[in-house]
C-alpha cells in the first residue's frame, strides 16, 4: 500500500502547483481579456479617427476643387506657367484627398462612390483641357465648352451634400458601432468582473477546502487509529503534501499499532502468568487439603480394614469359613475401592476386584442372579481407570434384574479382537425402550426418557472419556424385556 | 489545451482574415426619375433594384420630387461626369443630353416615353397607336359606333415628347370611329393631384357637352372624378387613365373610371437594367432601339388578374 502510494504521489499535483496553475490561468485570461479590451478600444479610436479623417479629406476635397475651378479662370484671364501649375496642383491635391478618403474607408461599402467623385473631376480637368485649347485656337465654341465646363463644376459641387451625407453617415455608423462597442465592452467588463469575483471565490473555497477538508478527515482518522479502523486512502488523493502527511501518519500509526499490540501481548501475558500463578496457589492449596483428607481418610480405612481383618481371624477360628470368606472378599473390595477410585488401575486389578464384588452379590442373590466373568487369558494388562467394572455390574443388578425374581444373569465378558480390547458388561433383565436408550445417549448417559438420574453410568462413560479420549468407544445396545448391553471398545494401537 | 492556444496564435497571426475573390469592377447604373418619391416610379426602382442585386450591380435612384426636367438633366450629366456605366430615365429630357451619354459611352436607356431622333440604346415604353386602339374599342363598346366624341386630354406636359405622341396617336386611331370625335382640350397635370383636379374644373366647367376624357398623366383621372364629384355632373362622362395607382383602381372598382391604360412599371426597371448590363458587360445590343412594352386596359373585369397577366 505504501508502495502504491508513493507511486501515486508522483502522479499528484501539488498544493503549491495547483496555485500556481490557478494563478497561471487567471492571468491568462485577465491578459487575454485586457489586450482584446485595449485593442477594441484602439480599433474604435482608430475607426472614429478615420472618419474624422474623411470629413477633413472631404473638406479638403472640395475646397481644392473650388480652387482648381478659380484657378481655371485665372489661368483663362492670365495665362502663365504659373496659373496653370496652380490649377494643376489644385486638381492634384483634390485627387489626393480622394485617395486618402478612400484609404480610410478601407472595407467601408461605399468606398466606390469616392471612385466616380474621381471619375468627376478627371472628367472636369479633361474638359478644362479642352476648354484650354479651344481658347487658344479661339473656336466658336469657346463660351458653350466654357459654360458647360463651369455647369460641371457646379455639378460637382452639388454632390457635396450627398458625399458629406456619406461621410456623417458613416460617422454616424461609427458612433453607433462605438456605442455599441462601448455597450459591450461594458457587458465584457461585467462579466469580467463577475468572472473574477467568481473566480476567486471558487479559488478560495477550493484551496480553503483542499487545506481543511484532508486536515478535518486526518482528525476524524486519529482517533480511529487507536483502533486500526483509519482509511487515510481519499485524503491522501488530495495533493501532494497531503499524500507525504498521509504516509507519514501510516507510518505513525502502524508504530501505534505495532505498540497497542505489544502492549496487548504484555498484558495478556502477565494476565496468564497472574492466572498460572493463582492456580498454582490454589493447588497448593488443594494439595495441602489434600494430603490433609488422606491423612484424615487413612486413620479410619486402617480402623477399618483392621476391624474386618480382625473379625475374618474371628470367624475363621471359630470355624465359620464362609463368614470368613466374605469379610475377606470385602475387605479385599473395599482396599481397591478405596485405593483407585480416583486412581489409575488396569485391567487385570478391575477383573480382581468385579471377582470379589461378584461373590459378594452372589451370596446376597443365592439362585436369583448369576455373575459369570469371561475373559481371556492372555489379555494386556492395559491401565484404565478404577472402579469402572463394580458400577456396571451393579447398575445391572439394581436396574435391570431389580424384579427378577429366578435366572438373573450378569455377564462380564474381556475378550481381545484384533488391536481392540472390548468390555461387554450385560444382563438379561427388564432392558431398556429404544426412545429411552436415544435419549439416554444423547444426553451423554446422564439422563434417561423419564429424567430418571444415571449416574453410575454417566459417571463410568464420562472417566472413560476423558481417559482414553477417541480410543475408546462406548456401545449400548437394549431392547424392552430384552435385557441390557454396554460395549466398552479401547483402542490398543493408539495406546501402545 | 495545446491545441486551442495553437489555433487562437493562428488566428492572430493570419488576423482572422477572410480570403476575397478577386472580382470585376462593379457596374454602376443610374436611373434618373422623374419622380423620385412617386408610387408608380418606386415599382420601377423596385424593378432595376432586383436586377442589379442578381448581377451585383450598384445603382443609384435619383430625381426631383416633383417634375422638373432640369433636376433630371443634371442628374443625367452627373451621372456623365461619374462615368456611371449606363443611365435609365423616362424620355422627358431634352435629347442632346441623350446622345451626349451615348457619346460619352455612358449607354442610356429610356423608359415610358420615347425622345424623337436622341437614338438611346433603347427606348420602352407604351405603344402609344396600341394604346388609342385599346381606348377605342372600350369606348365604341359602351356608348356605340355612331356616337359622336368629344375628347377633353389632360397631360403631364404638353411639351413633352411623350405627350406629344400620345395625343398624336389619338388623332390617328380615332380618325376610324364611325360617328367622328373632335379634342375639345387639352390640359396639363404637371404631375399635381391638385392642379389636376382644378385644371379639369376650369375645362368640365367650359366644355359641358365632353363625353369622353382621356388622362395621359397618373393622377389625371383621379382629378377629373374629383372635378366631376366637384361639378355635380351627371355620370354619362366615360372617364380614362393611365397607370394603376390605389385611388385610380378603387374608382374602377366604383365605377367611377371606366378604365386605366397599366404597364408594369416594375419592369421598366428590371428590363431597362438587364439591356444596360447585357450591352456592357457581354456587348449585346438590343434587337431594335423601341422595345414595347406591354399594355392592358383595366376596367371592373380583371381588377384581381391584371398583375399577374402583366408580368406574365
Amino acid at each position: 500500500m505504501m508502495k502504491r502510494w508513493l507511486r501515486h504521489n508522483d502522479q499528484l499535483e501539488s498544493f503549491s502547483d495547483k496555485i500556481f496553475n490557478y494563478n497561471l490561468m487567471l492571468i491568462v485570461i485577465v491578459a487575454f481579456v485586457c489586450s482584446t479590451y485595449v485593442m477594441l478600444n484602439i480599433r474604435i479610436i482608430d475607426k472614429f479617427n478615420d472618419t474624422y479623417v474623411s470629413y477633413n479629406d472631404l473638406n479638403g476635397f472640395y475646397f481644392h476643387v473650388k480652387e482648381m475651378n478659380d484657378n481655371f479662370q485665372v489661368y483663362l484671364y492670365q495665362p502663365s506657367d504659373a496659373n496653370y501649375k496652380a490649377f494643376r496642383d489644385s486638381y492634384n491635391a483634390s485627387g489626393k484627398n480622394i485617395d486618402k478618403i478612400m484609404l480610410s474607408l478601407k472595407g467601408n461599402e461605399r468606398k466606390w462612390r469616392f471612385e466616380l467623385l474621381q471619375n468627376m473631376i478627371d472628367k472636369y480637368y479633361i474638359d478644362a483641357e479642352l476648354v484650354i485649347a479651344s481658347n487658344l485656337q479661339q473656336e466658336e465654341d469657346f463660351n458653350q465648352k466654357y459654360q458647360k465646363l463651369i455647369h460641371e463644376y457646379e455639378l460637382i459641387a452639388k454632390t457635396s451634400g450627398e458625399y458629406y451625407d456619406i461621410v456623417t453617415e458613416d460617422m454616424q455608423q461609427q458612433k453607433i458601432a462605438v456605442n455599441d462597442n462601448q455597450r459591450t465592452l461594458h457587458l465584457v467588463s461585467l462579466f469580467f468582473i463577475l468572472f473574477v469575483i467568481t473566480w476567486l471565490a471558487y479559488f478560495s473555497i477550493t484551496m480553503i477546502r483542499s487545506m481543511t477538508d484532508p486536515i478535518e478527515k486526518i482528525m476524524n482518522n486519529m482517533n480511529r487509529i487507536k483502533m486500526g479502523e483509519y482509511d487515510l486512502s481519499k485524503i491522501s488523493n488530495v495533493n501532494k503534501e497531503m499524500n507525504v502527511l498521509c504516509l507519514a501518519l501510516e507510518d505513525l500509526s502502524r508504530s501505534i499499532q505495532k505498540n497497542i499490540q505489544y502492549a496487548n501481548d504484555k498484558s495478556d501475558l502477565e494476565k496468564r502468568v497472574l492466572e498460572q500463578q493463582n492456580e498454582n496457589l490454589k493447588k497448593d492449596e488443594l494439595l495441602a487439603q489434600s494430603e490433609l483428607r488422606v491423612l484424615q481418610n487413612q486413620i479410619n480405612p486402617h480402623f477399618l480394614f483392621n476391624t474386618l481383618n480382625m473379625i475374618y481371624k474371628k470367624a475363621y477360628s471359630e470355624g465359620a469359613y464362609e463368614t470368613s470368606e466374605l469379610m475377606e472378599r470385602t475387605s479385599r473390595l473395599l482396599r481397591y475401592a478405596l485405593d483407585n477410585t480416583s486412581r489409575i488401575s488396569s485391567l487385570k486389578k478391575e477383573l480382581a476386584a468385579i471377582e470379589n464384588y461378584n461373590y459378594i452379590q452372589a451370596k446376597r442373590y443365592g439362585e436369583r442372579i448369576r455373575f459369570i466373568v469371561e475373559a481371556e487369558e492372555d489379555l494386556p494388562d492395559i491401565r484404565m481407570p478404577g472402579m469402572i467394572l463394580q458400577p456396571l455390574v451393579e447398575n445391572a443388578v439394581l436396574h435391570g434384574l431389580q424384579d427378577v425374581t429366578e435366572d438373573g444373569e450378569v455377564m462380564i465378558e474381556v475378550t481381545q479382537q484384533n488391536d481392540h480390547v472390548i468390555i461387554s458388561v450385560s444382563d438379561n433383565g427388564v432392558g431398556m425402550a429404544s426412545d429411552e436408550l436415544e435419549k439416554l445417549i444423547l444426553n451423554d448417559y446422564a439422563k434417561g426418557s423419564d429424567d430418571r438420574v444415571h449416574l453410575g453410568l454417566y459417571n463410568v462413560t464420562s472417566r472413560l472419556k476423558k481417559f482414553y479420549g477417541d480410543e475408546v468407544s462406548i456401545i449400548i445396545n437394549s431392547l424392552e424385556n430384552c435385557g441390557f448391553e454396554i460395549n466398552i471398545k479401547i483402542d490398543l494401537r493408539r495406546r501402545s | 489545451m495545446k491545441k486551442a492556444v495553437l489555433a487562437a496564435s493562428l488566428m492572430l497571426l493570419c488576423g482572422c482574415q477572410t480570403m476575397k475573390k478577386e472580382t470585376e469592377k462593379p457596374l454602376y447604373f443610374v436611373f434618373a426619375t422623374p419622380l423620385s418619391t412617386h408610387t408608380l416610379w418606386l415599382q420601377a426602382k423596385s424593378g432595376m433594384q432586383d436586377a442589379c442585386d442578381l448581377h451585383h450591380i450598384q445603382c443609384d435612384w435619383q430625381g426631383p420630387i416633383k417634375i422638373s426636367t432640369e433636376q433630371m438633366e443634371d442628374v443625367i450629366q452627373t451621372a456623365i461626369l461619374k462615368k456611371a456605366d449606363g443611365i435609365i430615365t423616362q424620355g422627358v429630357i431634352k435629347k442632346t443630353y441623350i446622345m451626349e451619354s451615348m457619346e460619352q459611352n455612358v449607354p442610356i436607356v429610356l423608359v415610358d416615353s420615347p425622345v424623337e431622333d436622341a437614338k438611346p440604346l433603347a427606348t420602352i415604353c407604351k405603344d402609344f397607336e396600341q394604346q388609342a386602339q385599346m381606348l377605342l374599342t372600350d369606348i365604341e363598346k359602351r356608348i356605340g359606333k355612331n356616337e359622336h366624341l368629344r375628347i377633353g386630354i389632360q397631360v403631364s406636359e404638353q411639351d413633352f415628347d411623350l405627350a406629344k405622341q400620345q395625343i398624336e396617336s389619338v388623332r390617328t386611331v380615332f380618325k376610324k370611329h364611325p360617328g367622328g370625335f373632335e379634342i375639345v382640350a387639352i390640359s396639363e397635370s404637371k404631375s399635381d393631384q391638385s392642379r389636376s383636379r382644378n385644371e379639369w374644373i376650369s375645362v368640365l366647367q367650359k366644355e359641358k357637352n365632353l363625353n369622353i376624357t382621356l388622362n395621359f398623366a397618373g393622377e389625371s383621372a383621379i382629378g377629373c372624378v374629383m372635378a366631376r364629384e366637384y361639378l355635380n355632373m351627371q355620370d354619362d362622362l366615360l372617364i380614362y387613365g393611365v397607370d394603376d395607382m390605389d385611388d385610380t383602381v378603387k374608382m374602377i372598382k366604383e365605377g367611377k373610371i371606366a378604365g386605366s391604360i397599366v404597364t408594369s412599371f416594375y419592369r421598366y426597371g428590371y428590363d431597362s437594367v438587364e439591356m444596360l448590363y447585357e450591352y456592357v458587360r457581354n456587348g449585346k445590343e438590343p434587337v431594335k432601339e423601341l422595345q414595347p412594352a406591354q399594355i392592358l386596359l383595366l376596367n371592373k373585369g380583371n381588377l384581381k388578374t391584371y398583375e399577374k397577366e402583366l408580368k406574365e
